[in-house]
This record gives C-alpha cells, structure tokens and sequence, in this order.
C-alpha cells in the first residue's frame, strides 16, 4: 500500500494501538512500553498488525528497537518505509 | 576449574589489564578498572562502621553492579538485588526481610531511591563515569537489626509468592560454586569472547551473565532495556558470540520474521533458559545462527541458576520432540532429580512432579513460612526441592517439560503467582473477587485479570492496573481486566482457572462484562 499521508498513517497506528490498551489517551510520543497496559508480548503482536495493515514488513535487524516503540516512532520508521521507490 | 569465595577478585586481577570487561553503550570498563573500583568499594565498606548483614545492589546492570557483586564476594557477605523501579513498597518489604549493612546504588538510581527509602539504611552511591564513590547516607556506629542473612549465603533473590508478598531464596556460596564448575566446563566463556548480559540483577540467571564471563575472562556486553524486547540489531551490531536469554526474546523475532538464515554470524554459543522453548523457534535461531550450538537449560532459582540441560542437536527426531518442547535434558552431575508419579491419579511411573536434591539446592527460604510444601523428605533421609514443574522421563532418559502441577505462570522467564496479585487487587476492591490468568490465544493475550463484584459495578481496568502497579513489579501487572457476570466455580466449588481462561481466549467481546456459563 502506498501514498498514504503521514496523517493517515498516524491515525491507523493510534486505532491499531487503541484497540489494545486501556489508556484512554496516549502521548504519541509515550513509551508504548512504560506508559501503556502493552507488555513486550503486546509490542510484538502490534508490529505484526501494523505490518498486516499496511501490507510492509518492518526490518528489526535494522531498525533501532527504540524507535519501534511509539506511535511517534512508528508514524515516521513507516512514512519512511512508504518513501522508498521498493517500500512495501 | 576451582573457584573459592572470593576467587572473583582473584580472577579479575589475572586478566589481561587491558582487555574490556564490561561493556555499556559506549562506556568500556577493563578489567584493570573493575578490579580498581572492586578495591575502592571493599574499601569503602571495611573502613565503615556499616554492621555485617548483606549489601543490597539498587542498580542496573554494568560495570558498578559487578564490581559491587565482586567487593560483597570478597567480604564474604551476601549480595541482595532490587530493582530501582518496582514499588516503594515491594523495595521495603525486600528490605525489611533482609536487614542489609548498606545499600549501593548509581547516580542513575539515587533519585528514585530517595523517594523510597526512609533513612535508616547506609546508602553508597557509584557515579556515572564509575570514578567516585560518595556516601549519600553515612554508616552510623549504631548497626540495623541483626540480618537473618547467614555467612554462608551468597546471594538472595526475591520471586512471586502465594502469599502476597515476595519470596526471600537465599542461594548458599556452595550452591554457587557448585554451578560455576558446571557452567564454566560446558558454557564457558573466553578471553575475546562477547557474552551478552539479558538478564535483570533481580533474575537470577544474571548471576550466570557476571561471573561465567568475568571468570573466563570474556566481556560482558550490557543489552540497553529497550533492545531487549526485539534484541537482533543488538546482538549483530555488538557482533555477540554468546547469548542467553529468555525463550520469549527468540520468540519475538521469530514472530516479527527477523530470524532470516545467517543473520548472527558471530554467534557461536546460545543458551536459553527460564521458560518452555519452542522446536519452531529454536529451528529458526539455528538457521538464523549457522555456527551456534544451543542449549536448553532449565532450573528453578531455588536450584541455583540451572539444573538440567539440553544439548540442541541439528536434527529434531520424533523422540525429541514430545508437544513441540526442546526437552530439558539430563539432570547437571553431581545433582540429583527425581519423578514422582501419583498412580492413583493414572500417572505413569514416568511422568509426575520434578524433586531435586543436591548441593545446588537451597536448604529452605528466608522465611521459612513460605516453605512448608515446597520441601520433602525421601524414605533415604534426603531433603528434596519439590519444584511444582510436571515433567515426562522419555526412552532415552530426558526430562521434558509438560506443564505446572500448581497454578504458577511464566511471563517472559518472570515466576508469577496469581495469588500475590490477585491479594493486591482484593486489598485495593475487598468486596470483588478475582482470578489472574495467562491466556496465550484469541484477543487478550499475556496475564489476564477477571474480576466479579457480587453488587455494583466492578472497578475500571486502569484502577486495577494501578492498584497492581503499586505493590508489584511490572511484569506483574495484568495487561487485561475483564470483568465476570459470575463467578466460576468447578463440582467442588473452587474457582475453575482453565475454564475462566478457556472463555477469556474464546471472548472477543468488550472488556466490561464476559457472559459467563457457569459450569457445576
């Protein structure tokens, strides 16, 4: 999937995490970690729907974990992804 | 290989000066400093009026934690981890259970132990660049409460109790000892060799990361808290040659797809410990690491460590292989396991509750309260650990894992007993009651809390989670509350765990209310 707006993407990564955690609002830039009810488990089970919903799929061999773990850090490692000519 | 109290030091001093010991992001420690800061805060510690109980470490892993570890080595006196970011409370019943001489923490940590701490213990802080050691709190001639700490005890770890308040497992130095030998014949570590450090202080398999790589000579690579959940760029960037961790952290990458063939090419020795590990997974981490040899490695903290292994062989077989579990192998020599079947249950004589004796195995817990069913005399006199782990003897003499005999779970390699949190919810809602427990399929998964309030409405998810959150560690803290329409009770009337989580995997519905068939 491509052209999405960093805004959209942002938004479906908000639902995405929204659907799995009790917070009724979140800091984008919040450890999803520190300052959800998510555990490593519940991280993991995320990046996997993000991949699904997007159709990408996010390298942690190359990507710094760190950057994983935000819905800040997520919205941009994925505009990132989508503005290479092969993304997704 | 012979290693006496106090060898660590010795050790330290043989290596080459020069060569790193401990490694944390940029910061390097050789050996030479390591052994300089041991002496420093040995030092400091003899030269106080500090009385002679444990030493408390409240600090991360790294360079201050280990040279603190070799310094209460030498003076003989227990070491006793905590964790600066669990409760106030949990810290202070680790506290009082342990009356320690005096507390050693960092500069990362003194601010949050400030708030905790009440004053009453000595409190000596290492700084950031490891070159100050500062008395925060001054040792006063007037000693604390005599430790129930004996001189024989090398360190003390805490796990989830059933009582509500965490378990003291005093380790003895011959225990200790008797597991170095082990573990540094078959997975030793070298000079040049990279050794991870996965594990918390408060874990007890940290105590392998620290001394089977500073005896050895090797150095010990410190994983930042944030790379532990999905470690692969950490241990390709750090060109790690030796890994151990928790199966959980193997599983991550396998779920993510990142165990791609040859993506560890420095890894040359992987050991796994703490929970059931996977075939799939650990045919996975074998391709991802071409040169590694694996080993499954199984031990409760009350048998030092680990106690049996599991050399991976490259070829699973049909008789490795019982429920998709890597076995846990042979029993370590020298140590002693036994099954015990119950028959009038139609238990086969090879399958039944795993008992261990030997010189590994810890003579009781701090509180001896907290052991009266954990230990068993054998009709030849012996006292035997009973571990509460179901196991199965297969045809070639390999234990495998299959389950719990009581109703402890396993969060990430963590022990967690529902009853302790289940006591902290009741304290902070004593008129609801609850179950906790580990759902592995459907929509909520990890620890989960189902809550049923006889009137009234029952309490929001987030006021359990902070009720938790104020008495336990986080690992501790349920990820889902959901909350019962009624309360599940099986013919005898207790509460049915396996139905509640059977209808919580099933559920996919909200949180608030799950329709609950009450079976009798």
């Amino acid at each position: 999937m491509k052209n999405h707006s960093e805004h959209e993407i942002r938004g479906a990564v908000r639902r995405l995490v929204a659907e799995r955690v009790d917070e009724v609002s979140l800091d984008d830039s919040a450890s999803l970690l520190e300052k959800t009810s998510l555990d490593s488990l519940g991280v993991v089970e995320l990046l996997v729907a993000i991949e699904e919903e997007f159709s990408i799929s996010i390298d942690v061999v190359t990507v710094d974990p760190e950057s994983l773990l935000s819905i800040s850090g997520l919205t941009r490692h994925l505009s990132m992804l989508m503005d290479e000519p092969n993304g997704g | 290989m012979l290693v006496t109290r106090g060898a660590l030091i010795d050790l330290l001093a043989l290596r080459r000066p020069d060569d790193t010991a401990v490694e944390t992001g940029e910061q390097r420690t050789s050996y030479k400093q390591l052994l300089d800061l041991t002496h420093a805060i040995r030092e400091q510690i003899t030269r106080s009026p500090a009385g002679p109980g444990p030493i408390v470490i409240a600090d991360d892993p790294g360079a201050g934690a280990c040279a603190t570890i070799a310094a209460a080595q030498a003076l003989g006196r227990a070491y006793v981890p905590l964790s600066a970011s669990h409760p106030a409370t949990r810290i202070q019943q680790i506290l009082a259970a342990v009356e320690p001489a005096l507390i050693v923490q960092s500069d990362r940590t003194a601010t949050r132990m400030a708030e905790v701490l009440s004053g009453r213990y000595p409190l000596l802080t290492i700084s950031r660049q490891l070159d100050n050691l500062s008395w925060a709190r001054p040792p006063e001639p007037v000693v604390s409460g005599a430790s129930p700490i004996n001189s024989d005890i090398a360190y003390v770890m805490f796990t989830s109790g059933t009582t509500g308040r965490p378990k003291g497992v005093p380790v003895r130095t011959e225990s200790l000892m008797a597991y170095l030998d082990v573990a540094t014949k078959h997975f030793g570590v070298q000079p040049g060799d990279r050794a991870s450090h996965f594990f918390e202080l408060t874990f007890d398999l940290s105590v392998h990361d620290i001394f089977v790589t500073l005896l050895g000579g090797g150095t010990l690579v410190v994983i930042p808290a944030e790379q532990r959940i999905l470690p692969a760029r950490f241990l390709r960037e750090k060109e790690i040659s030796h890994w151990f961790s928790v199966p959980s952290a193997a599983e991550s990458l396998h779920r993510v797809g990142a165990l791609r063939p040859g993506i560890f090419p420095h890894l040359r020795q992987t050991l796994f410990c703490g929970e059931p590990l996977r075939w799939p997974v650990t045919e996975a981490w074998q391709t991802a690491a071409p040169d590694s040899s694996i080993v499954n490695l199984y031990g409760p903290t009350e048998a030092t460590i680990a106690i049996s292994y599991y050399v991976v062989p490259r070829r699973r077989s049909r008789s490795n292989d019982i429920y998709g579990i890597v076995p846990i192998g042979q029993v370590f020599e020298g140590q002693h396991g036994r099954i015990l079947s119950r028959p009038e249950a139609g238990e086969r004589p090879n399958r039944g509750e795993l008992w261990l004796s030997g010189s590994q195995v810890i003579s009781g817990y701090l509180d001896a309260g907290d052991g009266h069913d954990a230990f068993a005399s054998g009709p030849d006199g012996v006292t035997w650990y009973r571990t509460g782990d179901a196991v199965e003897r297969d045809g070639d003499g390999l234990l495998h894992f299959v389950g719990r005999t009581d109703h402890q779970l396993k969060i990430s390699g963590y022990r967690v007993e529902p009853a302790e949190i289940e006591d902290a919810i009741h304290r902070a809602f004593p008129a609801c009651r609850s179950v906790v427990v580990r759902c592995d399929q459907g929509k909520r998964r990890g620890l989960v809390a189902a809550i049923f309030c006889e009137e009234g409405d029952g309490p929001a998810a987030s006021a359990v989670r902070e009720a938790c959150a104020s008495r336990l560690p986080s690992y501790m803290i349920p990820a889902h509350v959901v909350e019962l329409a009624s309360w599940p009770v099986n013919a005898n009337g207790k509460i049915d765990r396996a139905a509640v989580r059977r209808q919580l995997e099933e559920h996919t519905g909200p949180d608030v209310v799950a329709q609950h068939g009450t079976e009798s």
